[in-house]
């Protein structure tokens, strides 16, 4: 038996014994997915049927006019690629490796027997995947144009994608992941992104999931950051009836920086959990974070930010916020921000708000003329842009921008808006 | 009063000062002028006993006492006083009662009865009206939410209280508008005395039009490169600090 | 180098409380069981329904867990090598006056700084004192009297006042809460119990003062306080306990209830052993408080300065029924040694336009780990809810830990919520700026320690503002951040 498929095997089994998390479990106390088996049955994991969908229906999903190198998979297997990559970036599909480098797959994407299955949907990710990225950025490297991961869901049933990304030392990157799809019967999503930094590398990471609101969507992205390494992630959550997105970072040598915002605006009877971590394990390390959140309708949002101070880490900087605006009596947020330190030399601070908009800004933009419902679409907006405002690509933040706000109750030239999202209203 | 020797400082193995020499007399106020970095805050500092400098030769006698063997309090019980270029913030520590617990430590290692309640706000009261600081600063936390000029004040209303005989002021000029330099200024002169000597710190010769120095030094990289009266800040001011420079080297 | 022999120096501060009071002791036998349940009960000639409500509670008990999602670490209790009772012998004929009180009793108060005597002249204030298990001396119960209010061991209110304990006992806090409140519901043997009649505002200070004394037994007293429509009343408590070697265990349970427009402030300073510099011995303080704001336009404020014992598990909690009502919480923690805190509150909001501020000022010195755990709910119904919480930690020296975990629910859009924490080092340059000023070193640690602390110190009473503060100056002495 090849190591991977004694991976597989033991992570099946470690499946089968504890079964989906539930919310007996502290890390899982908000989010039942109790609704996932019930829904898709007890073989929830049963893979979805191969579809083949033309050039047109991917540039549908796709955020137009980026340009950037991309990969489409649909239903969970590679669609196309384009080609062109610069010296010292190789990018497999997992599928191909699986094929041909065992041994590639199983060390960039964590294939063994000693890396950790987080939890036990993990580990069925671990049991099934079977296709994904592999992009390796030799040292020095710097990717000419963002990577475009688009995965676009239309069967009914699960998806299990695994994606590696290797930045040798001072590679940089732009990568993107796109999860998409309108399907209008219930399927599953699951991911996980491994991305390893070596010294000086840096990496944006874009993560939109944009999915039908019939689907199920469980996403991992693990990080480990070497000296002075740095890591921009920006999330944003607006589709999936249920979704949970896990972000581990590790920052485990001096110097490495993290930053990770994101977004999430949510409708109907949508259900959206984030839970974060942050491991300042090495000294002089910096993290900042920031989350916001938009709820309306029956919506019920989930932010759980923890950040941990280990006993070397001296000189650590971390700080972190979360904000949310609820904008119906039925919607809920439950948020936790964490902060576990154990070591004195350490500035870090957090901050939670629930609330509502500004009572003195809606005033000023109504003194300048504004119906109440035009001030307040206007400042919901730029509630939400604030986490948006650094990102590296105006095409994904605009493509971000529009999918949020068309979810948002009420309509409004997004010209007047962006103009006055600029011009009065301070963060 | 206070003798400085053949000083040389270095901070994390990097030469600053590199040999400075000064004395200053009783009640004699000195003006160290110099451009950025070349090492005046840095003089200020380890005066005052600041970690992080590294003496690497030379002396400052104070009174016949060695300064560099006494810590931080040591220094100020003795009567050395240091206005900070940026007064630090301590949130909740009300400000009177930092004083107090300043005034009356001194006190105490001078062998005199603390003050009470009473007396003392009596004096911080009549002190306060020296520099015009509002009663209300008194009692809030040590420089917090102060503006920068507030801060200042605070600085020299301090010195007011604690009644040093020898003042260093670090760039307490830095910051001010011509009104608040004015006030700060009234401030120092009053204290002016036949016992108290003054180090003036700075960058301008803006304050030496309110405060006359008896002396004035240029301190540039490390060294005081030219040493006169009242005279050399105006020429300094009219014509900066190269031609001084070029002058040590010749 | 200094900065870790001095905070060392924190660490070893020698516990000024622990001192052993010779008395002769009734105690019973370790072990829990019906038998145990239904002696504490007949010892108090409690009534039938007493004693069935401690064994229902017993019941549910032993099918329970203890819980153990606290940041804490300790070794298992044994529940069966605990005493549950003990009482001073002489205190069996039940003193009159404090004249009646065993001198020895007296004297150990006098230990503690709180001479019933001086404080009957000087305070005005009433004292109820629990040692171990059984209210020794309740003063100014006269006075009292007069204004309608009852404030008595509530072993006596069992007695005197039936019909009102058992309308109120375990309305706020049931039976089957959590662990040790069932324990406490079983085995309960004293506390206070308070009642300040309608419109009355109570014309002192209430204060308690609890200490366990005996060796191998637990303290589970039982605190129930109710404040009817529009009245005040502001209860004090103290805690201390002698230095033992083994653990031990204090489970209790406190209850108030806060009628329309009532007021209710509850302070604590808890000052219990803490063991030794090695972690050895020390008190578990696993308490239950909770608050119901159950009327219109009530308060009710939590003010706790912890230093004490070596484990703290407690979470003095508000639940915000009545529209407008208004719960509050500040709380100094300081655990040094190896010392382990997880505290911190829970804000129920439930009614309309109801407000709660957090305040929670946590040090970490030594070993010391530190943990804010807090809750606010904000439910469908509670429209234009408010709260406001602060958390900041300070820590001393690098082998210490502060956490914070607080866990927000909000089911209403016109709830506003914030949270700001931060986490913190004393600066070398505000202690440098404090010594140029002639402060020594130490003296500018405590300076800032109470500057941290100072926004909870301001809403402690009088008198135990100026206790609190020496409190946290011995607790300090010797330490440099």
């Amino acid at each position: 038996m090849s190591d991977i498929a004694l991976v597989r095997e033991k992570a099946w089994q470690e499946f089968e014994q504890t079964g989906l998390p539930t919310t007996r479990q502290e890390e899982w106390k908000y989010t039942s997915l109790a609704r996932i088996s019930s829904v898709l049955g007890e073989a929830w994991w049963k893979e979805a049927a191969a579809s083949d969908i033309d050039q047109a229906t991917v540039d549908a999903y796709a955020i137009p006019e980026f340009d950037a190198y991309r990969i489409v998979f649909a239903d969970g297997r590679l669609q196309s690629v384009t080609s062109g990559f610069p010296d010292g970036v190789t990018l497999n599909s997992l599928s191909e490796l699986l094929e041909k480098d065992t041994q590639k797959a199983a060390t960039a994407l964590q294939w063994n027997v000693q890396a950790p299955l987080f939890n036990a949907a993990n580990a069925a990710n671990s049991a099934l995947a079977r296709d994904g990225v592999c992009l390796c950025i030799a040292e020095g490297v710097v990717l000419d144009k963002p990577l475009y991961i688009l995965h676009i869901a239309s069967n009914p049933g699960a998806t299990h994608l695994r994606h590696g990304l290797w930045l040798g030392k001072h590679a940089e990157a732009h990568v993107i992941e796109h999860y998409a799809g309108d399907s209008a019967e219930a399927g599953l999503t699951h991911a996980i992104t491994l991305v390893h930094l070596a010294d000086g590398a840096s990496l944006t990471h874009d993560r939109l999931q944009t999915e039908s609101l019939h689907q199920f969507h469980l996403g991992r992205l693990d990080v480990a950051q070497k000296r002075n390494s740095r890591f921009i992630s920006h999330a944003a959550a607006l589709g999936a009836s249920l979704s949970r997105l896990d972000i581990a970072v590790a920052l485990d040598e001096a110097g490495a920086e993290c930053t990770l915002n994101g977004l999430y605006a949510l409708a109907g009877r949508q259900h959206c959990d984030h839970h974060t971590q942050i491991d300042h394990i090495a000294p002089h390390c910096t993290s900042r974070e920031h989350y916001r959140g938009i709820l309306d309708g029956r919506a019920h949002g989930v932010f759980n930010g923890k950040v941990v101070i280990h006993k070397d880490a001296s000189g650590t900087d971390s700080k972190q916020s979360n904000a949310n605006l609820l904008l119906s009596d039925k919607a809920e947020i439950d948020a936790k921000p964490e902060l576990v330190i154990d070591h004195d030399d350490v500035q870090a601070a957090h901050g939670c708000t629930v609330g509502q908009l500004d009572e003195n800004q809606l005033f000023y933009l109504k003194s300048r003329g504004l119906s109440d419902e035009q001030a307040r679409q206007i400042l919901t907006r730029a509630f939400a842009d604030t986490v948006l405002t650094g990102m590296h690509s105006s095409a994904v933040r605009r493509f971000i921008e529009q999918a949020a706000f068309a979810k948002l109750p009420g309509e409004i030239a997004s010209e007047i808006a962006d103009e006055l999202n600029t011009a009065a209203v301070p963060e | 009063m206070l003798k400085i020797d053949d000083l040389h400082v270095a901070v994390d193995g990097k030469e600053i000062l590199k040999g400075i020499d000064l004395h200053i007399g009783a009640g004699e106020v000195h003006a160290i002028m110099g451009p950025n970095g070349s090492g005046k805050s840095t003089l200020a500092n380890v005066i005052a006993g600041r970690d992080g400098y590294e003496i690497t030769a030379g002396s400052i006698r104070f009174h016949n006492n060695d300064l560099l063997e006494m810590n931080p309090e040591e220094r100020a019980w003795a009567g050395v006083f240091l206005a900070f270029q940026y007064p630090v913030e301590i949130p909740g520590v009300n400000n009177v009662y930092l004083l107090k617990a300043g005034l009356n430590a001194r006190r105490k290692a001078a062998g005199l009865s603390e003050l009470d309640a009473i007396e003392f706000m009596q004096l911080v009261r009549e002190k306060a009206r020296l520099v015009e600081l509002d009663d209300a600063f008194l009692s809030r936390g040590v420089n917090e939410g102060f503006s920068g000029g507030e801060k200042k004040r605070n600085e020299i209303f301090q010195m007011a209280v604690l009644e040093p005989t020898l003042a260093i002021l670090d760039e307490t000029d830095s910051g001010l508008d011509i009104d608040a330099l004015r006030v700060v200024a009234k401030g120092v002169n009053a204290l002016r005395s036949a016992e108290r000597s003054i180090v003036m710190v700075t960058h301008y010769q803006r304050l030496l039009d309110y405060i006359e120095p008896d002396a004035v030094h240029v301190l540039a990289d490390g060294r005081i490169l030219k040493s006169g009266d009242k005279h050399l800040a105006l020429e300094l001011e009219k014509r900066g600090y190269d031609w001084v420079r070029e002058e040590a080297n010749v | 180098m200094s900065e870790n022999t001095q905070v060392e120096d924190l660490v070893g501060k020698q516990y000024e409380a622990g001192f052993v009071t010779d008395i002769e002791q009734e105690t019973l036998p370790p072990g829990l069981n019906e038998d145990v349940i239904r002696h504490i009960s007949a010892k108090k000639d409690e009534p039938e329904w007493l004693l069935d409500w401690r064994l229902a509670a017993f019941e549910h008990w032993k099918t329970m867990s203890e819980p153990n999602w606290a940041h804490v670490k300790f070794s298992a209790i044994d529940y069966q090598a605990i005493s549950y009772f003990s009482a001073p012998k002489s205190s069996e004929d039940g003193p009159k006056s404090l004249d009646e009180v065993d001198p020895k009793l007296l004297e150990t108060y006098k230990k503690l700084g709180i001479p019933l005597h001086e404080q009957e002249m000087l305070a005005g204030v009433a004292v109820d004192a629990i040692f171990d298990s059984v209210s020794v001396a309740t003063t100014f119960k006269g006075k009292l009297k007069d204004a309608g209010v009852i404030f008595c061991p509530i072993s006596e209110a069992v007695r005197d006042y039936p019909e009102l304990v058992r309308k109120y006992l375990g309305s706020v806090v049931p039976t089957t809460d959590n662990f040790y409140a069932a324990l406490n519901s079983a085995v309960f043997t004293d506390g206070s119990f308070v009642f300040i009649p309608k419109g009355v505002r109570c014309p002192m200070e209430l204060s308690t003062y609890f200490r366990i004394n005996a060796a191998n037994t637990g303290q589970f007293e039982r605190t129930l306080i109710i404040a009817e429509e529009g009245s005040h009343v502001s209860y004090l408590e103290g805690c201390t306990a002698p230095q033992r070697d083994e653990n031990q265990l204090h489970a209790a349970v406190v209850e108030l209830v806060a009628l329309d427009d009532a007021q209710i402030k509850y302070s604590t300073v808890q000052n219990w052993y803490p063991g030794d510099e090695n972690g050895v011995g020390g008190i578990y303080n696993f308490v239950t408080k909770r608050g119901d704001c159950r009327g219109a336009r009530s308060r009710i404020s939590w003010t706790q300065v912890e230093t004490g014992s070596a484990i703290t598990w407690k979470y003095p909690s508000c639940i915000l029924r009545g529209d407008d009502s208004v719960g509050e919480f500040y709380s100094v923690a300081l655990t040094k040694m190896h010392q382990q805190a997880d505290t911190g509150t829970k804000m129920v909001h439930l009614g309309k336009n109801t407000t709660s501020t957090i305040i929670s000022k946590g040090i970490a010195a030594g070993f010391g780990q530190q943990s804010y755990r807090g809750l606010v709910h904000i439910g469908k119904n509670a429209d234009g809810a408010r709260n406001h919480t602060q958390c900041d930690s300070l820590l001393l020296g690098s082998n210490c830990g502060a956490h914070t975990f607080p866990y927000v629910e909000v089911k209403n859009p016109t709830a506003t919520m914030e949270h700001e924490a931060t986490t913190s080092k004393i600066g070398d340059d505000q202690l440098f700026y404090c010594r140029q000023r002639g402060i020594s070193e130490e003296d500018a640690v405590n300076l800032i320690v109470n500057g941290f602390c100072k926004d909870v110190f301001n809403n402690l009473p009088m008198e135990f503002a100026v206790e609190a503060n020496r409190l946290m100056e011995v607790s300090l002495e010797g330490a440099v951040g």
